[in-house]
């Protein structure tokens, strides 16, 4: 086994010494020539104006105090303002202006390096994400073999056009929506977005990688609120064998139930606070009475006509893995036939490269999906800004692919769903 | 403000009998939890009894000296199929069941000695099958013994059992492993 794990690295070099490093070489003078891009567009439309608004403040105070000047003061005055709004335009796109010149890099370094690191890892397909492939999703059918089925069982043409829509809004996913949906790991979000994706087969183990992040986005205009409800890696893992019920496990206070509780108490709050803001009265009372006896009934009323399962919590035994994790699930003997004392002391101790705070994942079919809560921009090979004689970004990506074969070895994934000593 | 004493009266008077009722109701969820939770480990028992013919019988063909194992572990299984299916004869059901695993155990063992039997690809399936029902059972036994520690804590803990005197709520025992797995392993056994 470590013999195994010796060579992958061992090849990994090679490949890297002998495939990616000339490739490299070739795209060093193109790097070197975008980032004097950048760094002249970004003296232009950042620092230029700076210094204007910097000299333009100190004439405009030096002038106002000079009577003799009547008008130099008040064009040193626009002069300041025109350049704080311009500059104040440049830093709100200013995240677009960057990931324009560094994504058109590390996507064009990736097509052309990243397929020669993985063939060391086996069978693993990358996708990466960029404007170009937006535009072939606007273009994706599904396969006219299966919309002519579909209409042959004499199925609605609304529902076909929603069953587009969705394989639309899907096809661009190594991670499909619906089995995101399905995990029931993420709940309040209706934009996604992803960066690198990867796809292959570990020991026998169907696996999925997807760098997400995912936003809550209601209102537009002023009125637009955007809540990040996920950033981090998705790991799809898929077996033989097949699950019943679903389980969820999750860092405390990740989950939608906890949120939910705290939703609950703050729209309460805010109902008590509000109407008693100006004063005591019976009818206050009552009126308050009536809404949460509303509220409650209605929110058991739809939990009742759900078409979700319900997931109940699990109690375990170990005080360690309880303290820090919830686990849910529709079926209380499944849940402990997953959850194991072996897996909640590996879950527990699980440390990725992922550099990860919160961890959640869900049994449901044939899947394990886990879910790394994680800021860190993974899965580069390099940047704009290094030049590409440093090994430190491939390095990185070295852990970062191997954690992930290794969360495989580790929950041993391989041999059997449960997880036992 | 001036609050009105008898609504107060009237508050005070729901919330007491809502807590009383809740705690009730809690008892009773939590007693009606540990019957399910039986009910789950009978339902993974049936499953193993079931499964138990078909390597009883590849057994016989092969381990002629373990004949008297193999008729044990056979009495034993009939014994627990004419129990009858409810909650009163938990504790028989219980120790039959460590019986049982425990002379499986030690069948298991036995099948060591004969290779011809080990590699037998329908033995292999039927182990592998039972080992995958003892997984389930090992699940549902911790659901159970979880059931049980939450109706315990009820019982005993002030002030929840009052109500459960008062109801005739008792506590039950866990379910615990036999006496042949609390025992050490010595690894010379096995090497002889």
């Amino acid at each position: 086994m470590q013999t195994k794990k010796r060579n992958i690295a061992l090849e990994y070099c090679n490949a890297y010494k002998e495939k990616v490093r000339p490739i490299f070489r070739q795209f060093e003078p193109y790097r070197q020539k975008l980032f004097e891009e950048y760094k002249k567009q970004l003296r232009l439309r950042y620092w230029l104006p700076g210094v204007i608004f910097v000299i333009s403040i100190i004439l405009f105070i030096t002038y106002i105090n000079n009577y003799d000047d009547d008008y130099s003061y008040i064009i040193s005055a626009l002069t300041a303002i025109a350049s704080f709004l311009y500059l104040l335009y440049g830093l709100c796109i200013f995240p677009k202006f960057k990931s324009k010149y560094s994504h058109k890099f590390t996507n064009t370094l990736k097509s052309n390096a990243l397929p020669k690191l993985l063939q060391v890892f086996g069978d693993i397909k990358w996708v990466g994400h960029d404007a170009s492939q937006e535009s072939e999703i606007s273009s994706y059918q599904l396969p006219e073999n299966v919309l002519e089925e579909l209409k042959k069982e004499n199925i609605d043409d609304e529902i076909i056009n929603e069953i587009l829509d969705d394989s639309k809004k899907s096809a661009k996913y190594t991670i499909k929506d619906s089995e995101l949906d399905k995990s029931g790991l993420f709940v309040n979000y209706n934009t996604r977005y992803t960066d690198d994706e990867f796809s292959g087969t570990y020991k026998d183990v169907h696996f999925k990688i997807s760098e997400t992040k995912m936003y809550d986005i209601h209102g537009s205009g002023k009125n637009r609120t955007c809540i990040c409800a996920f950033e981090g890696v998705i790991l799809s893992f898929h077996f033989n064998k097949q699950i019943n019920a679903r389980t969820v496990v999750a860092t405390k206070g990740d989950f939608t139930k906890k949120n939910q509780a705290l939703c609950n108490t703050l729209i309460y709050g805010g109902c008590f606070i509000n109407l008693f803001k100006d004063g005591y009265s019976h009818t206050k009372l009552i009126t308050l009475c009536i809404i949460f006896l509303g509220i409650y009934l209605v929110s058991k009323f739809l939990e009742k006509t759900s078409s979700e399962e319900a997931l109940e919590e699990v109690m375990l035994e170990d005080p360690r893995f309880s303290n820090r994790f919830n686990v849910y699930s529709s079926d209380q003997v499944e849940a402990r036939y997953l959850v194991t004392p072996a897996f909640m002391k590996k879950f527990y101790n699980l440390k990725t490269a992922f550099g990860a705070k919160k961890l959640k994942c869900s049994f449901i079919g044939n899947t394990l999906m886990i879910a790394i809560t994680t800021k860190k921009n993974l899965f580069e090979i390099g940047s704009l800004n290094t030049s590409l004689d440093n090994q430190q970004s491939i390095k990185e990506f070295y852990n970062e692919l191997s954690s992930v074969f290794r969360i495989i070895d580790y929950l041993k994934l391989n041999e059997k769903l449960c997880i036992s000593d | 403000m001036h609050i009105d004493g008898q609504i107060i009266q009237i508050i005070v008077g729901v919330i007491v009998v809502a807590w009383l009722y809740q705690t009730y109701v809690s008892l009773i969820k939590k007693k009606n939890k540990v019957q399910e939770a039986f009910a789950a480990v009978d339902v993974q028992l049936k499953k193993r009894y079931d499964l138990l013919p078909n390597i009883l019988t590849m057994a016989k063909k092969f381990m002629e000296h373990e004949k008297s194992l193999i008729e044990e572990v056979t009495s034993l299984r009939t014994q627990y199929t004419n129990l009858a299916n409810n909650f009163d004869n938990i504790d028989e059901k219980i120790s039959l069941s460590n019986k049982i695993a425990e002379k499986m155990g030690s069948l298991n063992v036995a099948v060591e000695n004969y290779p011809q039997l080990k590699s037998d690809e329908t033995m292999i399936m039927a182990m592998q099958s039972y080992n995958d029902v003892e997984e389930h059972i090992a699940a549902a036994r911790r659901f159970y013994n979880s059931a049980v520690n939450d109706l315990k804590n009820a019982v005993e803990i002030f002030p929840s059992s009052i109500f459960a005197s008062l109801c005739n709520i008792k506590a039950v025992d866990f379910f615990k492993i036999n006496e042949a797995e609390r025992k050490p392993v010595n690894a010379s056994d096995f090497l002889k």
